[in-house]
C-alpha cells in the first residue's frame, strides 16, 4: 500500500521533473518517496527505492540538460542527489535500529521475567508475556491502565528513596509487594530503569520483575527451621553436641591419597590414629543439658577437643569415625565420658550424618547420661544375686535341717539304747536280755542312719538334668556384668582370652554360671587387699593341649618329655589331689580363672574344697565345695594351682559333648 | 501302745512317751525301765489321749516334732483340758525361741536329741515329783471344796465376812443378825470346814478364791 503510493509519487515526481520546465529542485521530493518506502521497514525494498530515486534523478537531469556543464541546474541536481542519499542513509540506519529493537522486543517477549513499560503518568504502554504470567493480566487488559492502581504496588523499603534513586541514577532495584489479578499478593524482585529522551527528559519507566514469593517463603521456612533447631538444641533436656570433624576428615583424605583404601582395617590397626582423631575432633557447640551433665559453668568451658571428655578406654570412637567418613548413616553406642569434675559417666550416644551435601563441620551428637540407671541396674543385679544367694542358703538351711532331723533321730535312739544297755548291765543283777535287745537296736539304728545318708546322696544326684549347649562368651559376659560393681569397687582390671578353638560347652547353664561367678568373686576378694595392679584373667580353650594333659598321668610316651615337665610343675603348684582326668575329657573345654591376689596359703590348700571351710568369715564355706560337685556332676574336674608370680588359678574342665547327645 | 509292766491304775507314776519314731520310743522305754520306772509309750498324741486314764499320775516325755499336731500345740491342748501332767520336751533341732515358748507354757525341761541319759532321768524324776506335789495340793483343794459345799448359804456369808477380818459384831450389823447368831454360824463353819483356827479358815478361803470350782 505504502509502497504503491511511493511508486506513484516517484513516477509523478519523475514526470514533473522531466517534462515540466520548472526551474526548481523538484527531485528533492524523492526524499518523500524514500521515507514512504522506509516506513515499511523493509530494508531491501528501501535500498532498491534509494537506488531507483538516484537513477530517476540522474535520468531526469540528463534528459533535460544534456551533458552536464557546471551551471545552475547541475548544482540543483547535485543538491537533490545529496539530499536523497543522505535521507537514504538515515532511513537505512533507522531500519537497522528498528530491526535491533524488534529483535530485543521479541527477546523481551521470550523472557520469563515480567517486563512492562509505563510512561511518566504511570500508564502502562508495554506488557510482556512474563508480566501476564506474573500478574495475571493480559497485555490488552493491562496496557492503558495505571500500573500502581492495577498492581497495588507496595514498597518493602522506603518509596521516596526508591524514587530518588530512580530519577538520580536512572535505575532502582528492590522488592515490591504487588497484587495478582486473583487478589493474592506476590513478592517481586523489581529492577526499574528510567528512559529519557534526547534532551534528558524522563520519558518511560521500564519495570522488570521476578516472582520471588516462593523463594521468600522457603527462605522464611528455612530461617524458621533453623531457629527451631537452635531452640531445640539449646533447651532440650538431653545433651546435644555439635562437633567439627573437618580436620579429621582432611587427615582421612590425605591417607586415602597415600593409598589407604580400607578405613575400618586401618583404624583397627592404628589405635593411635583413632586417639589422634579424637583430639582433632572439636566440640563447637553444646547445649545447657550438656553443660549440666559435664559439670561445667558455661558452654565455653566445653568448646575444644573431644578427647578431653572421652577416656582412653573408649572403644566406640572408631565406629563414629567410620560413620562420619561415610557421610551418611548413623552410629550409636554406649561409652563413658569423664566430666570436668573427673567423674566417670556412662552414656548412650547417637550420631547421624545429615542428609544432603557432605559437611563435616557440624555433626550433631546426642547423648543420654545413664550413669544413675546403670548404678541402679547394677544394684538391682547385685540385689538379685544376693537374693538368689539368700534363697540358696535358705534352701540349703532347710534341707540341712531336714537331713539333720532324719539323721538325728536314729542317732538319738542309738545313744539312748546304748546308755540303757549300760544301765541294764550295771544293775546289781544285770539283765542280759534287755541289754542284748538294746544293743541290737543300736546296730539297727546305726544302719538306719547310714541309710538316710545314702538316700540324701542319691537325692542329690537325681537332680533333673537341664543340660543344653550354650554360648560360653555370652555366659562369661553375664558373669562380668553381675560382678561389674565389685570389679570397679576393687579396681580390678579384667582380661578375657577366649580361644577360637574352645569347644561349645554343654551343661546346666545356671549351675555353671554360678560356678564362674563364684570363682570370679573369690578371685576379686583375694585381690581386694593387694597393692599394685589387680588383674583378673579368664581364659578358655580346648583342653587337649599340654596344660591340660599335664594334669593327668602321662600315657603317651612320644610326648613324655613335655608331659613330664608339665606334670612336675603341677606337682609343685597343684593343690588338693591332682585331678585324674579321664582320657575322654582330654578333648573338652578348659576354663581358667586367674587372679593376682594373695594366693592360697599352704595350710589352707588341702581344705580348699571342703564343705563348711571358709576364710572369709562370711558365708557358709560351701562355695568351692558346691562348685566342685557341680563341675564333677557335669563330668569335669575343678582344681587350683599357684600362679607364677603370685595369686592363684582355678581351672575347670567340661568334657566335650558326646556324639549321640549332640545329635539328640 | 505299749503297756507298762506296772498298771497305772495302782497310782504308781507312769512315764508316758510320745514320739513318732518307734526306735526312740523303745530306747527311752528301755532306759526308764532300767531304772525301775513304769512306762507307757505312744506313737502319736491321739494314741495318748485315747488311753484308759490320761490323767493318771506320772509325767509326759513329748517330742516337739510330731506328725499332725506339734508337741508345743499339744501342750496347749492338754492345758485346755485341765490335764496338768508335767511335760519334758525333746527335740532334734531345738532353738531358743521354741524353748522359751515351751518353758513359758509350763514345760519342765527341754532336751535336745541326742541327750545324756542322766539328764533325761533327772528331768523325768523332777517331773514326777512335781506331779505328785501337784496332785497332793489338788486333793487338798478338793476336800476343802467338799466341806465348803456342805455349808448353808447363810454360813457361807458369815465365812466370807469373817475371813475378810470383820468382828462378829460387824458381821451381825452387815447381815442384820445378832452377835450371838453370828457366833453360832461361825462355830458351824469352823466345824464343817474342819479347821481349828481362824488362820486355817482364811487359808481355806484363799485356796477356794484362787481356784474357783469349775
Amino acid at each position: 500500500m505504502m509502497t504503491c503510493a511511493a511508486v506513484v509519487l516517484g513516477l509523478a515526481v519523475f514526470v514533473v521533473d522531466t517534462l515540466t520546465p520548472l526551474q526548481g529542485a523538484v527531485a528533492v521530493l524523492y526524499v518523500v518517496v524514500l521515507l514512504l518506502v522506509a516506513a515499511t521497514g523493509n530494508r531491501p525494498v528501501t535500498v532498491a527505492a534509494l537506488m531507483g530515486c538516484v537513477a530517476l534523478t540522474t535520468l531526469g537531469f540528463l534528459s533535460g540538460h544534456g551533458w552536464p556543464a557546471l551551471d545552475a541546474p547541475m548544482l540543483r541536481c547535485a543538491v537533490s542527489l545529496a539530499a536523497i542519499l543522505l535521507t537514504g542513509a538515515m532511513v537505512l540506519r533507522n531500519i537497522d535500529r528498528l530491526a535491533t529493537i524488534a529483535g530485543q522486543a521479541r527477546l523481551i517477549e521470550l523472557t520469563h521475567d515480567s517486563i512492562f513499560v509505563r510512561d511518566m503518568d504511570d500508564v502502562i504502554v508495554l506488557w510482556n508475556g512474563g508480566a501476564e504470567q506474573l500478574y495475571g493480566w493480559t497485555p490488552a487488559e493491562a496496557i492503558g491502565r495505571r500500573a500502581s492502581e492495577l498492581l497495588a504496588t507496595a514498597f518493602v523499603a522506603d518509596r521516596a528513596e526508591a524514587d530518588a534513586a530512580l530519577f538520580e541514577a536512572g535505575r532502582w532495584e528492590g522488592e515490591l509487594i504487588q497484587q495478582h489479578r486473583d487478589g493474592r499478593l506476590v513478592i517481586v524482585e523489581a529492577r526499574c530503569a528510567l528512559l529519557r529522551d534526547d534532551r534528558g527528559r524522563p520519558l518511560r519507566i521500564l519495570d522488570a520483575g521476578t516472582d520471588i514469593t516462593a523463594r521468600r517463603a522457603s527462605d522464611a521456612a528455612l530461617a524458621e527451621s533453623e531457629r527451631r533447631y537452635r531452640s531445640i538444641f539449646r533447651t532440650a533436656r538431653f545433651s546435644f553436641w555439635e562437633e567439627d570433624y573437618s580436620a579429621v576428615m582432611e587427615r582421612v583424605d590425605a591417607l586415602r591419597e597415600q593409598g589407604m583404601t580400607d578405613l575400618p582395617a586401618y583404624l583397627k590397626a592404628n589405635p593411635d590414629f583413632v586417639r589422634e582423631a579424637c583430639h582433632l575432633t572439636h566440640v563447637t557447640d553444646v547445649n545447657d543439658a550438656t553443660v549440666r551433665m559435664l559439670g561445667a559453668r558455661t558452654r565455653a568451658d566445653l568448646i575444644g577437643p573431644l578427647d578431653r571428655f572421652l577416656p582412653d578406654s573408649d572403644v566406640t570412637f572408631a565406629d563414629v569415625l567410620l560413620t562420619v567418613a561415610d557421610g551418611a548413616g548413623a552410629a550409636e553406642g554406649e561409652t563413658h565420658l569423664v566430666n570436668l569434675r573427673g567423674e566417670r559417666l556412662t552414656v548412650l550416644f547417637g550420631i547421624s550424618m545429615p542428609l544432603g551435601p557432605r559437611r563435616y563441620d557440624r555433626v550433631l551428637v546426642s547423648v543420654v547420661d545413664i550413669t544413675d540407671r546403670k548404678h541402679a541396674e547394677r544394684a538391682l543385679m547385685a540385689l538379685q544375686a544376693e537374693l538368689a544367694q539368700a534363697a540358696r542358703v535358705t534352701a540349703l538351711g532347710e534341707m540341712s535341717a531336714s537331713i539333720a532331723h532324719e539323721v538325728n533321730q536314729p542317732l538319738a535312739a542309738i545313744v539312748t539304747h546304748g546308755e540303757a544297755a549300760l544301765r541294764w548291765l550295771r544293775r546289781p543283777e544285770p539283765d542280759m536280755g534287755e541289754a542284748f535287745q538294746a544293743i541290737e537296736r543300736v546296730v539297727a539304728d546305726a544302719r538306719r542312719a547310714s541309710e538316710v545318708v545314702r538316700r540324701v546322696r542319691s537325692l542329690a544326684s537325681k537332680e533333673p538334668r537341664q543340660h543344653v549347649r550354650f554360648d560360653l562368651h555370652a555366659l562369661l559376659q553375664e558373669c562380668v556384668q553381675l560382678l561389674e560393681g565389685e570389679l570397679m569397687q576393687h579396681r580390678v582390671s579384667l582380661h578375657m582370652d577366649l580361644a577360637d578353638d574352645a569347644p561349645v560347652p554343654h551343661g546346666d547353664r545356671v549351675q555353671l554360671q554360678q560356678v564362674v561367678v563364684n570363682l570370679m568373686g573369690n578371685a576379686i576378694r583375694a585381690m581386694s587387699d593387694m597393692p599394685g595392679p589387680r588383674q583378673l584373667v579368664i581364659r578358655a580353650r580346648a583342653a587337649h593341649d599340654t596344660a591340660f594333659v599335664g594334669a593327668r598321668p602321662a600315657r603317651d610316651s612320644s610326648s613324655r618329655g613335655a608331659v613330664a615337665r608339665k606334670a612336675r610343675s603341677h606337682d609343685m603348684h597343684a593343690h588338693d589331689t591332682a585331678p585324674e582326668v579321664p582320657a575322654a575329657d582330654a578333648h573338652g573345654l578348659l576354663v581358667e580363672v586367674e587372679d593376682t591376689g594373695t594366693g592360697i596359703p599352704k595350710d589352707i590348700a588341702p581344705h580348699l574344697f571342703d564343705a563348711f571351710f571358709t576364710t572369709s568369715g562370711e558365708g557358709m564355706g560351701m562355695g568351692l565345695a558346691i562348685c566342685r560337685s557341680t563341675i564333677e556332676s557335669h563330668g569335669g574336674r575343678l582344681w587350683a594351682t599357684d600362679r607364677p608370680g603370685g595369686g592363684s588359678t582355678f581351672h575347670f574342665t567340661l568334657p566335650a559333648m558326646l556324639a549321640e547327645e549332640a545329635s539328640a | 501302745m505299749t503297756l507298762s509292766d506296772m498298771p497305772d491304775a495302782s497310782g504308781i507314776p507312769v512315764v508316758c512317751i510320745v514320739d513318732d519314731d518307734a526306735s526312740v520310743r523303745e530306747a527311752l522305754a528301755s532306759l526308764f525301765r532300767s531304772v525301775g520306772l513304769a512306762v507307757a509309750s505312744f506313737g502319736s498324741t491321739t494314741d495318748f489321749l485315747s488311753r484308759e486314764n490320761p490323767g493318771a499320775p506320772g509325767c509326759l516325755v513329748l517330742d516337739v516334732r510330731l506328725p499332725g499336731v506339734s508337741g508345743l500345740d499339744f501342750q496347749h491342748q492338754l492345758a485346755a483340758m485341765d490335764n496338768r501332767l508335767p511335760i519334758v520336751f525333746m527335740t532334734g533341732y531345738g532353738d531358743i525361741p521354741m524353748t522359751v515358748r515351751a518353758m513359758k507354757a509350763g514345760a519342765l525341761d527341754f532336751l535336745s536329741k541326742p541327750f545324756r541319759d542322766q539328764d533325761m532321768l533327772d528331768a523325768v524324776a523332777h517331773a514326777i515329783e512335781r506331779d505328785a506335789a501337784g496332785r497332793r495340793s489338788a486333793e487338798a483343794l478338793q476336800s476343802v471344796r467338799q466341806c465348803y459345799a456342805s455349808l448353808t448359804p447363810r454360813e457361807r456369808e458369815v465365812m466370807r465376812h469373817v475371813t475378810t477380818g470383820l468382828m462378829n459384831k460387824q458381821v451381825g450389823g452387815l447381815l442384820g443378825l445378832s452377835e450371838i447368831t453370828v457366833k453360832i454360824h461361825r462355830g458351824n463353819v469352823m466345824r464343817k470346814m474342819g479347821v481349828r483356827s481362824l488362820a486355817e479358815l482364811v487359808k481355806a478361803a484363799e485356796a477356794l478364791d484362787a481356784n474357783p470350782s469349775p
